[in-house]
C-alpha cells in the first residue's frame, strides 16, 4: 500500500513542474531537471547526446508516437545545439517548446506540422546555421521571419508552399550557402531572386517549373558551385546559358530532356564533365544489368597462338656446343647470359637476387628485368664489365674464383659458360633496347615413362622466338623436380629415376613455364596385369585411365553406412540421425545413394554450408567493410546475398558477376534515390528485398584490404582463378609465368574503380550528413554508425557510400589481361565489362578450374592441384584429363555448381572405401581410396551438438539449422569473437586471400578441448541433450551419487520403471556418434564400462565421451 | 665472423658432458648452465601488451611545455632517470625508472587496431596476401620446450596468432584472468569438479581400447600419429600436477602475492611471473581499454594505475625469483595517440609516436632511447625506430635469427623479421 501511495507521488512530482514552474518563473536547467527530462524521453526521442558537463546538447525525435506533449521535456535543454524533429504528429503547439533553445544552431522540422506561427519562433533563434523546414505548412509570411537569422548557411524549404515572392525574404542572409527548393511551386523567375542571395553555393530547384531561361543572372554568384535540376522541364536552349556561370561544378539534370544525344556539339566538351543526365537507351543498363539480360559484355579479343616446331625449320644447337670451342658469335643478352646466370644460379634470392644484392652486386630475383640487370653489370665503377679486358672484369674472375668470391666457384675454367661470357664481354656487353618475345617452349619428349629397366633419360628444350629463330636451350633452361625423391635431374636434362611413383619436372626459360609428368609405376599391375575394373562414370574411367598406367588398384566402393556419414557431412556439414541412418539402411532402391545426393542438395543445411564457403572464398569480413562506415549490417547483407543464390541454385558465373560488376547506383538514379533505396534494404520488413536477383553485391570493391589497384589485382586473380601474382607484384617467379611488368598492367585494369562518393554526389552527400548532425555532432565512428543504424532501420536515407567507375584518363593509359596484349583502356566505361568478359570466356584457363578445384578439394581433401589456390604453370593438376573434363562440362552445364557436385557425389571415385590395399596405401593425389579428413571446425563442432542432443532435436539437424555453427558469421570476425572452440578448431577469419585460412591440421589447444574444456563436458551434460534424456527416462538423474539400487551389472536391466538396457544405450551412441554400429568388440567394451560405472548415466557419459574423442568422430572416412 | 657450425659443435660438446646431470638439474642451476653455453640474453619474455593504444603524451612523452590544445590535464613527476619525467599516476615507474630502460618515437603508419597489432606483434608490416606470425609463435617452433607446458600462453586473450606458421604454433589462451584469492582454472588443463584422476583414467582406458579403427591402416598416417602424439600431449598436461601447478597462482606465497593489485591485470602479471618461473618461454598480459577516443583523461586516469602497479610488482616478483636477468620484460601498445584532443575529450590513433618499456634479459638499466618532436607529433631527427627494431631485437635476446628463412603455407621462402634491426644499444 505504501509502495503504491510512493509511485504515484513521484509521479506527480514528474508532472507538474512544467506546467507550474512554466507560469511563475522560466525552467531551471539543473542537473535534475535535465535527468528528469531525459528519463522522460527514454523510448521517445531516438537519439541524444549530452556535453562532456552532462547537459544535452542533441536530440533526434523521429519514432511515430513522438506528440507534442513530449516536446515539453526539450525545454530545460539550454545548451541544445542540434534538434531534429521529424514526425507528423507533432505540431506548432509542440514546437512552441523551442522558443528558448537559443543555444540551437541546427533544426530540422522536416514532415511536422509547422506553420508560420512556428516561423516566427525560430527567426528568434539567432545562432541557427542549419535550418529544415520541407514538407511543413510554413509560406511566404512565415519566411519574412526568418530574414533575421544572419547565421544561417543551409536552408531547405522543400514541398513547401512559398512562393517566388516570399523568397525575397531572404535577400539579406549574407551567409547562405545551400538552398533547398525541390518541388516548390517556382518558376524561371525565382532566379532574379535567387541570384540577389550572393553567397550561394548549391540550389536545389529538383521537381520545379523551371526551364532555365534567365540562368545567366547567376553570373555575378561568384561562388556558385552546383545547380539541380532534376525532373525539371529544363530546355536544352537553357545549356548555352550555363556556360556564363563559370563558378559551377556540377549541374544535376536527371529526368530532364537533356541527354547526351540531346547535348548539343558545341558545349559537348566544355559542359560533359559537369553534367548529370539522364542515360539514353543506350547507357540505361549498367554492366551487371546487361549480364542479366543477356546483352553482350564489352570485350578484348586475346591473341591465340599454338606453335609447335615444323620439321623443316632449323633447330640452332646448343650455346653448350657452340661455346665449347673458339667461336666469333655474339651471345645475346637476353636469350643467352641472363638465362645462364639464372642457371648457375646467380640472380637467385641467397645470392644477387636478394633484395639489398650481394656484395653491393644486385641482380632481378630470377631474371626478368634486363634493362636493370645490364646497368648493373656495366656499372663502370664496380668493373664488373671491363670489354676493353675482358679477363680483368668481375664478371669473370669472380664465378671462375680468380679472386675471391663468396658464392664459391660457379664456372670452371674451359667451360662453354665461361666463353660465352667472355665472348659477350669481349663484343661490347651489349643487350637489345627491346624485350624479345618468346612465343614457345617446347620440351621433348612431353612425358617420361621410367621402368626398371629404363630408369635414365633426356629431356630437350627448345624455344621458340617471334623472330623466326629456333634454338636448343637445354643448356640454358632451369629444369626442376618437384619430387627429388621420385626423380632428379642433371644441367643437361639428363633425368634419373630415383623410387616408384609419379612427378613433375618443371622447366622454364625466359618466360615459358612447361610441366613434364615423369612416372615409373607403383606395381607390377599395369598393362594386361591390371585387373578389369569397371569404371562407372566418366570421372572414373579418367581416375582410373591414370591409376591403371601407375599400376595402383583403388579401394573397393564404401558401405551404404559409410557412404551415408561421409555424404551428409561433405554436402551438407550435417551428421546423420540414427532414424536416418535406419531409413537408408533400409531403403531398398537401387537409385537410393543418387536420391539421397538429391535430397541433401535441396537441404537447409546444404545451403548455410555452402554460402559460408563462398563468405570465406569472397572474403565477407566486416573488418574490412569499415569504409562503408556500416561493417556489420554490410557484412550481414553479403552473406545473406550469397546464401539466396546458394538458395536458388544461381550459377557460379552469376554470383561472380553480381561482385564483380556489381553497382551501387544505377544509371540515372540520383544520390538521394540511392541512399533511400539502400536504407530501405536496412529496415528490418525489407531488408530480404535486398536479395532479388536484380540486387548485386557491391561491398567486395569495398574492402579496405582491396583499397589499391595492385590488391584488387592480388585478391581478383586468387579470388577467382586461383592464380596468386604476389610474386610477381616485385619480380618474375621462377615457376610461373609472370613478370612484374604483366602484374603492373594487369593493375591498371583495377585503377579506376572506387569506393567512396562520386563528384557529382559529394554535395547531396554533405547535405545528408549535416542534416542528420554528421560529423559536427557525431564525430566519432562509433556516434556516426550508431546514428546511421538508427536512422536506416527507419528507411530513412544515410550518406551510404558507392561504388563508381572513374571516367577515362585524358593521358594514355594501357593495361593487360593476364597472357594477353596491351589495350587502351581508356576506350572503355566501365573496364570490369572486359575484365569480366576475359574472365567468364571459355578460354580463360583458369577461371573454371579455380572452382573446380575447390570442389574438389572439398571432397577429397586434396586438390587436383595442390595448394588448392595456386594454379600456375609450374604447379600443373595431379589429373590433368579429369581437370580439363570437369572445368570443360562445367562451362558447358553454365556454371551450374550442383552439377558439378553431381559429377563427383555420385561418381565411385567418391565412393570409395577407407581402407586401403597393398598398391594405393601411399597415394596420396590419384584418388585412389577415401583419405581421412578431419571435420571443418564448423562442422566438427556441430557435430559434438548433434550427437550429445536430445532425440527429438537430434533429428532436425539437417532442415533447421537455427543456431548452428554452418550459420555462424560472427559480425566481427577477429579471433576474438568467433567461438572459443570454432577458432581452434582453424575457423578462417577472412582477413588474407588464401584458402590455407581454414585449417584442419589437428593441434594441442583442440585436444585439450576435446578432452577436458568444460563447453565440451557441459555440453554432454546441458539440460537438452541426450544424457539428460537418458537421466530423466531412467529415473536415475544427472548428478545422482553411487547408490546400491541403481548399480548395474553387465547387460542387465535398469532400475526397474526403465527397459533401457546398457547394449542398447552403447549401440545408439555409436550410431549417434559414429554413424554405425559397435562391432561385437566394441559392444563388449562398451557394456564392460557401463557396468564397472557407478550408475547407467555415468557410464554413458564416459562412453560418450570417449566416442567424441575417437579420431573416428573427429574424421571424415 | 663467428662460425657458427663450430660454435654448434661446441656446444653439442659440452651439452653432451653435462647431459645425464642436466636432466634432474633444478631450474636455476639448469639455467646457469643455459647461461654458459649460449650467447643468448634471456630464456624467457614477459609481454604487457596495452591493447588500443596508450596516449604517449599522456604517459612517457608527456610535453608540459606543447600547445594548450595537446598538452592534456595530468601533470607531470620526475623520476629516477635524469631529464626523464613521467605522469603523475606512474609513481612506481618513477621511483625505479632507472631500471628500465624507454624506448619513444617509435612509428609506423598503420592506423587500425588489429592490423596494428599484427604489426607489433610480427614486426613485419601487414599485407593483404601473408599473415605474418607473432613473436609467441615463432618461439613456440623455435623453443618448444617439453609439452608439459605450452610455449606461448596469451592472458587472457589478443590477436596475436601464428600466421604462415600454422595453427599448431598458435596461442595458448587463458581466456580469463585469475582472480585474487579464488582458484584459477585454466581452460581445458584443470580438471572439472566431479572429475576425478581416477575417472579420468578410466575413460582414457575406455578411448584406448575403442579408438582403433584406422589402426592397421596407412590412410592420411601423419593426421593419424599427429592426432595420437597429441592426445597424449593433452593426457600428459592434463594429469601433470606441474602443469596444473605452474598456473596455480594461490601457491605463491603472500609476500609476492601481496605486490599485485587485485585487478586484472595484476592477476594476469602474477599469473606471467609464475608461469615463467615454470618455464614458459613466452607470456603477454593483454590490458585492455586504451582506446580512449571519449574522454582520454579519465580513460587514462583509471588505466595507468593498472600499468604502473602490474609492472612494477612483476618486476619486483621475478628479481625477487633471481629470473629477471634472463627475462625481457617489454610493455608497449600498438600506437600512441593523437596530440590534438578531440570534441569529446578524447585521443584518437596515433602510429606516428609510440613508446616501448623493456627491463631484464640483459637490457642495460636507465637508458632513454629515441625521442619525438617539441609537440610530440613525429619521431625527433636523430630517430628512426620502426616496431620491426623492436621484434627483431626480443627474438635476438631469446637468440633467435630474425632473418631465418620460413616457408609459408604455400613453399614461398620469407625471412622471418626482413626490416628489423636489433637494437644494439639497449644490451
Amino acid at each position: 500500500m505504501q509502495a503504491v501511495a510512493k509511485t504515484f507521488a513521484i509521479i506527480a512530482l514528474l508532472l507538474i513542474p512544467p506546467v507550474v514552474q512554466g507560469q511563475i518563473e522560466p525552467i531551471g536547467e539543473t542537473p535534475e531537471d535535465q535527468a528528469a527530462a531525459i528519463t522522460a524521453l527514454k523510448g521517445i526521442s531516438s537519439n541524444l547526446q549530452k556535453n562532456r558537463n552532462g547537459t544535452v546538447r542533441f536530440v533526434r525525435f523521429s519514432k511515430a508516437i513522438v506528440a507534442d506533449k513530449h516536446l515539453v521535456q526539450i525545454r530545460v535543454f539550454k545548451q541544445l545545439d542540434y534538434l531534429s524533429v521529424v514526425t507528423a504528429k507533432v505540431t506548432d503547439v509542440g514546437l512552441a517548446n523551442i522558443a528558448q533553445l537559443t543555444n540551437l544552431d541546427s533544426l530540422i522540422l522536416t514532415n511536422t506540422q509547422a506553420t508560420d506561427t512556428t516561423a516566427a519562433l525560430i527567426g528568434k533563434l539567432a545562432k541557427l546555421e542549419v535550418l529544415y523546414l520541407d514538407n511543413t505548412q510554413v509560406t511566404d509570411a512565415g519566411l519574412a521571419h526568418l530574414s533575421t537569422l544572419n547565421e544561417l548557411k543551409i536552408l531547405s524549404l522543400s514541398k513547401t508552399q512559398i512562393t517566388g515572392t516570399g523568397l525575397k525574404s531572404l535577400t539579406g542572409l549574407v551567409k547562405l550557402e545551400t538552398l533547398h527548393l525541390k518541388e516548390c511551386d517556382l518558376s524561371d523567375d525565382v532566379f532574379e531572386t535567387l541570384a540577389g542571395i550572393k553567397s550561394l553555393k548549391s540550389i536545389y530547384l529538383d521537381g520545379t517549373q523551371v526551364t532555365g531561361r534567365g540562368l545567366t543572372q547567376f553570373e555575378s554568384v561568384k561562388g556558385l558551385e552546383q545547380l539541380s535540376f532534376n525532373d525539371t522541364p529544363f530546355v536544352p536552349a537553357s545549356l548555352q546559358e550555363l556556360q556564363a556561370i563559370t563558378s559551377l561544378k556540377h549541374v544535376l539534370l536527371w529526368g530532364t530532356d537533356i541527354t547526351t544525344a540531346t547535348l548539343p556539339q558545341d558545349l559537348q566538351a566544355e559542359l560533359r564533365g559537369k553534367l548529370s543526365l539522364t542515360p539514353t537507351e543506350s547507357e540505361r543498363l549498367s554492366p551487371f544489368q546487361k549480364f542479366l539480360v543477356g546483352q553482350p559484355l564489352e570485350k578484348i579479343e586475346q591473341v591465340k597462338r599454338n606453335l609447335g616446331i615444323s620439321d623443316s625449320i632449323q633447330i640452332i644447337e646448343s650455346v653448350a656446343h657452340r661455346f665449347s670451342k673458339t667461336t666469333d658469335e655474339n651471345p645475346d643478352f637476353q636469350r643467352h647470359v641472363v638465362p645462364m646466370l639464372g642457371k648457375l644460379g646467380c640472380n637467385s634470392r641467397e645470392c644477387h637476387g636478394s633484395f639489398q644484392g650481394q656484395g653491393g652486386f644486385s641482380l632481378s630475383l630470377f631474371g626478368y628485368d634486363f634493362a636493370a640487370d645490364h646497368l648493373s653489370m656495366l656499372n663502370e665503377s664496380a668493373e664488373r664489365v671491363v670489354p676493353e679486358s675482358p679477363d680483368d672484369s668481375l664478371l669473370i674472375m669472380k664465378p671462375t674464383l680468380r679472386i675471391d668470391h663468396e658464392g664459391g666457384r660457379r664456372i670452371a675454367e674451359d667451360s662453354w659458360q665461361l666463353n660465352l661470357l667472355h665472348q659477350w664481354i669481349s663484343s661490347g656487353a651489349k643487350c637489345n633496347a627491346d624485350v624479345q618475345e618468346l612465343l614457345a617452349c617446347q620440351v621433348t619428349p612431353k612425358e617420361l615413362i621410367f621402368s626398371a629397366g629404363k630408369l635414365v633419360q633426356q629431356l630437350q628444350v627448345t624455344a621458340i622466338w617471334s623472330n623466326g629463330l629456333v634454338e636448343d636451350v637445354t643448356a640454358l633452361a632451369r629444369i626442376e623436380t618437384l619430387d627429388a625423391q621420385i626423380a632428379i635431374v642433371d644441367e643437361n636434362g639428363w633425368v634419373t629415376n630415383k623410387a616408384k611413383g609419379d612427378t613433375h619436372l618443371v622447366v622454364s626459360y625466359d618466360r615459358a613455364v612447361v610441366a613434364v609428368p615423369v612416372m615409373r609405376p607403383i606395381s607390377d599391375k599395369i598393362g594386361d596385369n591390371y585387373p578389369d575394373i569397371q569404371w562407372r562414370t566418366r570421372v572414373d574411367a579418367l581416375v582410373g585411365g591414370k591409376l591403371k598406367r601407375l599400376g595402383i588398384i583403388p579401394s573397393d566402393v564404401c558401405t551404404d553406412q559409410v557412404f551415408l556419414r561421409r555424404t551428409m557431412l561433405d554436402v551438407a556439414g550435417t551428421l546423420p540421425s540414427p532414424a536416418q541412418i535406419t531409413e537408408f539402411e533400409n531403403d531398398t532402391s537401387v537409385t537410393k545413394r543418387a536420391d539421397l545426393v538429391e535430397r541433401l542438395l535441396q537441404s537447409e543445411a546444404y545451403i548455410d554450408w555452402w554460402a559460408m564457403k563462398l563468405a570465406d572464398v569472397t572474403g565477407a569480413n566486416s573488418q574490412h567493410l569499415g569504409s562503408t562506415d556500416m561493417n556489420s549490417p554490410a557484412a550481414q547483407q553479403w552473406q545473406r546475398w550469397l546464401r539466396a543464390r546458394v538458395a536458388q541454385n544461381a550459377s557460379w558465373k552469376e554470383i561472380v558477376a553480381g561482385l564483380v560488376l556489381a553497382d551501387s547506383r544505377e544509371p540515372g538514379q540520383t544520390y538521394y534515390q540511392y541512399t533511400r533505396e539502400h536504407s530501405f534494404y536496412q529496415a528490418p520488413a525489407t531488408k530480404d528485398e535486398f536479395n532479388s536477383p536484380q540486387n548485386s553485391m557491391p561491398y567486395y570493391w569495398a574492402r579496405s584490404d582491396l583499397n589499391t589497384a595492385e590488391n584488387k589485382a592480388l585478391n581478383f586473380s586468387y579470388v577467382f582463378m586461383g592464380v596468386r601474382l604476389q610474386c610477381a607484384q616485385c619480380h618474375k617467379h621462377p615457376f610461373d609465368q609472370w613478370s612484374k611488368q604483366d602484374f603492373d598492367q594487369f593493375s591498371q585494369v583495377f585503377s579506376r574503380i572506387r569506393w567512396g562518393t562520386e563528384a557529382e554526389s559529394q554535395d547531396a552527400r554533405t547535405q545528408l550528413l549535416t542534416r542528420l548532425g554528421v560529423p559536427k555532432k557525431l564525430d566519432t565512428a562509433a556516434l556516426r554508425r550508431q546514428m546511421y543504424n538508427r536512422v536506416s532501420a527507419e528507411g530513412l536515407p544515410i550518406p551510404w557510400f558507392e561504388l563508381y567507375i572513374e571516367p577515362p584518363r585524358t593521358t594514355e593509359h594501357t593495361a593487360i589481361l593476364l597472357g594477353g596484349k596491351p589495350f587502351d583502356l581508356n576506350q572503355f566505361d566501365d573496364p570490369r565489362e572486359v575484365l569480366f568478359s576475359w574472365l567468364i570466356d571459355d578460354d580463360n584457363p583458369f577461371f573454371a578450374p579455380a572452382f573446380v578445384n575447390r570442389v574438389w578439394h572439398h571432397y577429397f581433401g586434396v586438390g587436383l592441384v595442390n595448394p588448392v589456390d595456386d594454379l600456375n604453370a609450374g604447379n600443373p593438376p595431379s589429373n590433368a584429363k579429369l581437370m580439363e573434363y570437369l572445368s570443360d562440362g562445367f562451362i558447358a552445364n553454365d556454371f551450374d555448381m550442383k552439377w558439378l557436385h553431381r559429377e563427383i557425389l555420385l561418381s565411385d571415385t567418391y565412393q570409395r572405401s577407407w581402407q586401403t590395399n597393398e598398391t594405393n596405401q601411399h597415394d596420396e593425389r590419384h584418388f585412389s581410396y577415401s583419405r581421412l579428413r578431419r571435420l571443418p571446425a564448423e562442422v566438427l563442432v556441430d557435430a559434438i551438438e548433434q550427437s550429445t542432443a536430445k532425440s527429438s532435436r537430434n533429428e532436425t539437424y539437417l532442415n533447421d539449422t537455427t543456431l548452428r555453427k554452418i550459420t555462424a558469421h560472427p559480425r566481427s570476425l577477429s579471433p576474438n569473437s568467433i567461438d572459443y572452440a570454432l577458432a581452434i578448431f582453424g575457423k578462417p577469419t577472412r582477413a588474407t586471400n588464401c584458402d590455407c585460412e581454414r585449417t584442419v591440421q589437428p593441434t594441442l589447444l583442440q585436444n585439450l578441448f576435446i578432452r577436458n574444456d568444460r563447453e565440451l563436458l557441459e555440453l554432454i551434460e546441458r539440460k537438452t541433450g541426450w544424457l539428460a534424456e537418458i537421466a530423466q527416462q531412467t529415473g536415475i538423474g544427472l548428478h545422482s551419487e553411487t547408490s546400491a539400487a541403481v548399480l548395474i551389472k553387465a547387460n542387465a536391466q535398469v532400475a526397474d520403471s526403465s527397459t533401457i538396457t546398457a547394449d542398447e544405450l552403447v549401440t545408439a551412441a555409436y550410431s549417434r556418434t559414429l554413424s554405425r554400429r559397435p562391432t561385437v568388440e566394441e559392444m563388449k567394451n562398451g557394456r564392460q564400462y557401463i557396468a564397472n560405472s557407478d550408475n547407467l548415466v555415468e557410464g554413458l557419459r564416459g562412453l560418450v565421451w570417449a566416442l567424441l574423442n575417437t579420431q573416428e568422430f573427429l574424421t571424415n572416412h | 665472423m663467428i662460425n657458427r657450425t663450430e660454435t654448434t659443435r661446441r656446444e653439442l660438446l659440452r651439452i653432451g658432458c653435462t647431459s645425464i646431470a642436466g636432466l634432474a638439474l633444478p631450474h636455476s642451476l639448469a639455467r646457469l648452465i643455459a647461461d654458459e653455453k649460449s650467447a643468448t640474453k634471456a630464456d624467457s619474455v614477459l609481454f604487457l601488451n596495452l591493447l588500443g593504444g596508450p596516449s604517449h603524451l599522456d604517459t612517457l612523452d608527456m610535453k608540459p611545455a606543447g600547445p594548450a590544445e595537446t598538452r592534456g590535464s595530468f601533470g607531470h613527476i620526475q623520476t629516477k632517470i635524469p631529464g626523464l619525467i613521467a605522469c603523475e599516476y606512474l609513481p612506481k615507474f618513477a621511483a625505479s625508472a632507472d631500471q628500465y630502460t624507454l624506448i619513444r618515437g617509435i612509428h609506423h603508419s598503420v592506423g587500425d587496431h588489429p592490423q596494428a597489432q599484427e604489426y607489433i606483434s610480427s614486426g613485419n608490416r601487414p599485407t593483404p596476401a601473408l599473415r605474418y606470425p607473432s613473436i609467441g609463435s615463432v618461439i613456440s617452433k623455435e623453443l618448444p620446450g617439453n609439452g608439459e607446458l605450452p610455449p606461448f600462453v596469451v592472458v587472457p586473450r589478443s590477436d596475436w596468432h601464428a600466421g604462415y606458421l600454422g595453427d599448431s604454433y598458435s596461442a595458448f589462451k587463458t581466456n580469463d584472468y585469475p582472480q585474487a584469492g579464488q582458484p584459477f582454472e585454466v581452460r581445458g588443463i584443470s580438471l572439472l569438479d566431479g572429475i576425478t584422476v581416477e575417472k579420468f583414467n578410466r575413460r582414457k582406458q575406455l578411448l584406448s581400447s575403442i579408438d582403433n579403427r584406422f589402426k592397421n591402416s596407412n590412410n592420411n598416417i601423419q593426421l593419424q600419429q599427429a592426432l595420437r602424439t597429441l592426445n597424449s600431449q593433452a593426457d600428459r598436461m592434463i594429469l601433470s600436477a606441474r602443469t596444473r601447478e605452474a598456473f596455480d597462482v594461490g601457491k605463491e606465497p603472500e609476500s609476492l602475492r601481496k605486490l599485485f593489485a587485485s585487478d586484472d591485470v595484476g592477476q594476469g602479471m602474477l599469473l606471467a611471473t609464475r608461469l615463467i618461473e615454470f618455464g614458459v618461454p613466452f607470456v603477454t598480459v593483454s590490458h585492455f581499454g586504451w582506446d580512449t577516443h571519449l574522454d582520454n583523461f579519465a580513460g587514462h586516469k583509471r588505466l595507468i594505475p593498472s600499468l604502473d602497479n602490474g609492472l612494477d610488482a612483476a618486476v619486483q616478483t621475478l628479481r625477487a625469483k633471481g629470473l629477471l636477468e634472463r627475462t625481457l620484460v617489454v610493455a608497449m601498445g600498438e600506437f600512441g595517440r593523437t596530440p590534438t584532443i578531440n570534441q569529446n575529450a578524447g585521443r584518437d590513433h596515433f602510429p606516428r609516436a609510440n613508446w616501448c618499456v623493456m627491463t631484464g634479459g640483459g637490457v642495460q638499466p636507465g637508458r632513454l632511447i629515441g625521442g619525438t618532436d617539441a609537440g610530440g607529433t613525429a619521431p625527433d631527427d636523430s630517430t628512426n625506430i620502426v616496431p620491426d627494431d623492436i621484434v627483431a631485437t626480443i627474438l635476438h635476446s631469446l637468440g633467435i635469427d630474425h632473418h631465418k628463412t620460413f616457408f609459408t603455407q604455400t613453399g614461398r621462402p620469407v625471412d622471418l623479421v626482413p626490416h628489423g634491426n636489433v637494437m644494439q644499444e639497449l644490451f
